[in-house]
């Protein structure tokens, strides 16, 4: 267990912040803080990507003349370039999400969750 | 060189066909309706073609880029990818017949984004399975569930806010996904489903792939509604619009099924799966759904809910049949899989013709409508009676080799599940027949919807009859062929 | 249902953390994920396609239909924004929101903007073109692009900066790029290679040197695409684009 805290810390870190976004999904009653929630929760999982293409004593990917195609000297591209499609993805969900939340205020007025479900109960009894 | 680029054939076409679409729809507006049908009408020739090349040659592959796996993306396509694509883009191309009229009527100003938006969900759908790269999938998967998203959020007042919840779940299911594939590309160094496939029995016994696996399946699982997540599906099926509903019910979850299979028999050996108890939960979560998803939908008096919630049921029985695992539950799920997207195409298709015709939703308001539309009703009594699983129709092969697969494991208790959920299915469908060949009311005014979305209805009710009389052929010439070796019938 | 969630969370959170005691040491250079495919991009990017930047290579070539499908990706976003905003704002009613663009006749915000905003996009057009050589490419120059027309729309108004970037434009920005880099695409496999393979591109260079075309193009069509796309997102959000459309 002290393993993971000193020799993998910024995992366990993404792995708080994950948490954090996934609180904000589940227990907040504001439809946009649960966007914002989802939001954190896509970030931590780019976090942890991230934090797995470092290598000790390694520089940018980018080529380097006095480093020539040292393995070592590099860190490992591929995270980067996965993240950056997962960023673009996160980017367009959020956007989707805020075009249902326009749609949604501009019938119920609102954005807290019981006050929706609310008056969508009490139109459709009527 | 065609052969080659027949993997690819089916989402190009469908890329290109959502491009053109919106430029022409730029232009007019009427152009999208035809323009999407010629991409579906190709697509479905080329993955036709496909499925009949894979079965007389074997796999085909292509590598995008001209780089090799694990260095660049492979699209492999074997028999069950084949048949699953062949599934989708042919049950797309038959909804689309009907969507031409419902689309002007219930959303005229949206007409070009729709079409555009079916091509791009039919595009996610179909790349997610035909790719061989574990994070193209995700990619693909985002792609579908967006476009899912919008076309569900378009609907009645309240489709917006089952969307968002929707939206919140799906992106939740991805995250779960791409962290599982996280963890198996941060083990593995590899995203290639064949390159991590061959380096992943190394690593039995490590906890994070464990973990890893179940990330995954939790994703998927969520994705395809698996009880106890299946929260999303009855509301988000209900609000949408017709068109919308007959698209993503039928095939959407039934994708996400795929990918189950794939990454749990395909991309995971039988000694890793032996280490992992995901499978025999998944049946035991499964066989619950099965049991109140069909409860559930005979306490729903709005018909739309009711198959809604039967959908949870009847992806359920998919679910028992992966969770299982033997060779004839695995039969069972794939050939469910293409049973119950007929079926429920069928059903909704009605449904929504219901709805446009005079509005009625609630299971009383359907007094008398099979005499006003016999032949609207004729696809949906065949629909109804396979959905209850009566023979010959499709329903009653695949839970027949569900049954099987559940006495070859030896757990009895979701056989008697399986059994007894049949008559739980006829519990609902039984009394939605009884009202709709009741004698109509003499103010009843409707009759069968316009030629196409007659055809559509029509065909799609007799292929679950010709599903089902064909099965013995289905079985043995496309789905066995298409399994994983160790799960294939010995002596058939 | 608080404490439920509570639960769910924690429990969440032990397995995950139990599952970091399998996972390689942070930085270690000897990690899977560090070997095996990444130990070939990086001795093989900078000769397969003479561009130093290895993720750039990565991205647009080794892995281009992750990049295809990312723009798909921001297309679709598009094409929804625009299905269920677009026509719904012509023809119901309902609640009204607030104007996101206010038409505040600040002579400061003005002049800074019309300073910042040629900045802005030739910083943005350096990000495209140079993204071969150092961090960059066609989604954050195309993310700055768009950056720089929503600046005028939001200081400026919907008036003064509908002659810079109408409101129609957005759609056929995206379409044109995402045309741009599936035309790159079927090229490549019209002249015999696979989907997407630049090296077949018929353009008369050394493999390497299409290959580095050949991802310049791509990324151009992303950027047009993401520009494109971003904004009309904006316009359908902020309910301009009903006024004008």
């Amino acid at each position: 267990m002290i393993d993971l805290f000193i020799g993998r810390w910024p995992y366990v870190l993404t792995v708080v912040l994950m948490l954090i976004g996934l609180y904000g999904m589940l227990v907040k009653e504001n439809f946009l803080k649960k966007l914002i929630g989802m939001n954190i929760f896509q970030s931590a999982i780019i976090l942890f990507f991230i934090v797995h293409a470092f290598k000790w004593g390694a520089t940018v990917p980018v080529y380097d003349h006095h480093l020539g195609d040292a393995v070592e000297a590099y860190i490992n591209p591929i995270p980067h370039g996965l993240m950056l499609t997962a960023i673009v993805v996160s980017v367009a969900t959020t956007g989707v999400g805020l075009a249902l939340l326009v749609r949604i205020y501009r019938a119920f007025g609102t954005l807290e969750e019981p006050q929706v479900l609310e008056r969508m109960q009490s139109r459709n009894r009527s | 060189m065609i052969e080659s680029t027949l993997p690819i054939g089916v989402p190009l076409l469908l890329l290109g066909g959502a491009i053109v679409t919106v430029g022409a729809g730029l232009v007019r507006r009427s152009a999208a309706w035809p323009i999407t049908l010629v991409v579906l009408v190709l697509s479905a020739l080329v993955s036709v073609r496909q499925l009949l090349v894979v079965l007389a040659e074997g796999p085909l592959t292509h590598r995008l880029g001209g780089w090799p796996p694990p260095i660049g993306i492979e699209f492999a396509v074997d028999g069950l990818s084949a048949f699953v694509t062949s599934v989708v883009v042919v049950i797309a191309l038959l909804v689309l017949l009907y969507a031409r009229d419902a689309v002007r009527r219930e959303t005229p100003e949206e007409e070009v984004p729709f079409f555009a938006l079916l091509q791009v969900l039919l595009l996610g759908l179909t790349g997610m399975v035909l790719t061989g790269d574990l994070f193209n999938l995700y990619v693909f998967f985002e792609i579908s569930s967006l476009a899912g998203y919008a076309l569900v959020g378009l609907g009645s007042r309240e489709a917006p806010v089952s969307a968002f919840r929707y939206l919140l779940l799906g992106s939740l299911g991805a995250s779960f996904y791409l962290m599982g594939v996280g963890y198996l590309y941060v083990l593995t160094g590899s995203l290639n489903m064949a390159d991590v496939a061959s380096i992943l029995p190394g690593l039995i016994g490590n906890p994070t792939l464990t973990i890893a696996m179940t990330m995954m399946v939790a994703g998927l699982s969520l994705k395809m509604a698996l009880f106890p997540l299946h929260g999303w599906l009855p509301d988000a099926y209900t609000y949408a619009s017709s068109t919308a509903t007959a698209v993503i019910a039928p095939i959407m979850t039934k994708v996400s099924a795929y990918v189950l299979i794939r990454v749990l028999f395909f991309v995971c050996d039988p000694a890793l799966r032996a280490t992992i108890p995901v499978g025999s939960t998944v049946a035991w979560l499964a066989a619950t759904g099965i049991v109140v998803g069909s409860v559930m939908a005979i306490a729903q008096s709005d018909v739309k809910r009711m198959l809604a919630y039967s959908s949870v049921a009847q992806v359920a029985y998919i679910g028992v049949g992966i969770g299982l695992g033997t060779p004839f539950a695995l039969i069972g799920a794939t050939l469910h899989i293409l049973s119950h997207a007929t079926m429920k195409s069928c059903l909704f298709l009605v449904t929504g013709s219901v709805q446009l015709q005079t509005g009625r939703r609630s299971l009383h308001s359907y007094e008398g409508l099979g005499r006003v539309m016999p032949w609207t009703f004729a696809g949906f009594t065949l629909a109804a009676l396979a959905m209850i699983g009566i023979p010959p129709t499709a329903g009653f092969f695949s839970k027949w080799y569900l049954v099987l697969g559940g006495i070859n494991a030896g757990e009895w208790p979701i056989v008697l599940i399986v059994v007894a959920s049949s008559l739980l299915t006829a519990g609902y469908f039984f009394r939605l027949m009884e009202k709709i060949y009741a004698n109509p009311s003499p103010s009843l005014k409707a009759n069968d919807p316009g030629m196409l979305a007659r055809i559509s209805i029509m065909a799609l009710g007799a292929g679950v009859l010709v599903l089902g009389v064909a099965n013995f052929w289905f079985v043995g010439e496309v789905l066995q062929p298409a399994l994983p070796a160790t799960l294939r019938l010995t002596g058939m | 249902m608080k404490q439920v969630s509570i639960f769910v969370l924690i429990l969440l959170g032990a397995v995950l953390l139990a599952a970091g005691n399998g996972l390689p040491l942070f930085g270690d250079p000897h990690a899977p994920a560090a070997k095996h495919v990444s130990d070939h991009y990086i001795e093989h990017a900078y000769h397969d396609a003479h561009t130093p930047n290895f993720v750039t290579v990565m991205i647009a070539d080794y892995r281009s239909f992750d990049t295809l499908g990312e723009t798909m990706v921001v297309f679709a976003a598009g094409m929804a924004c625009l299905l269920l905003l677009r026509g719904h704002v012509r023809r119901r009613g309902g609640v009204v929101l607030p104007p996101i663009v206010h038409r505040d006749d600040s002579i400061i915000t003005d002049l800074v903007t019309r300073a910042m905003v040629p900045v802005i996009q030739i910083f943005a057009l350096y990000v495209v073109f140079h993204g071969h050589y150092s961090p960059g490419g066609g989604f954050q120059g195309g993310a700055l692009l768009a950056g720089s027309v929503l600046l005028v729309r939001v200081v400026l108004g919907q008036d003064r900066s509908n002659p810079i970037f109408p409101v129609s434009w957005g759609t056929p920005f995206g379409v044109a790029g995402l045309a741009i880099f599936l035309g790159v695409g079927l090229v490549a496999l019209a002249f015999g290679g696979s989907g997407l393979q630049y090296d077949h591109l018929p353009l008369g260079l050394e493999p390497d040197m299409l290959r580095n075309w050949g991802i310049l193009i791509a990324e151009i069509g992303v950027a047009f695409a993401v520009m494109g796309t971003l904004v009309s997102i904006f316009d359908d959000l902020s309910g301009e684009s009903g006024e004008v459309a």
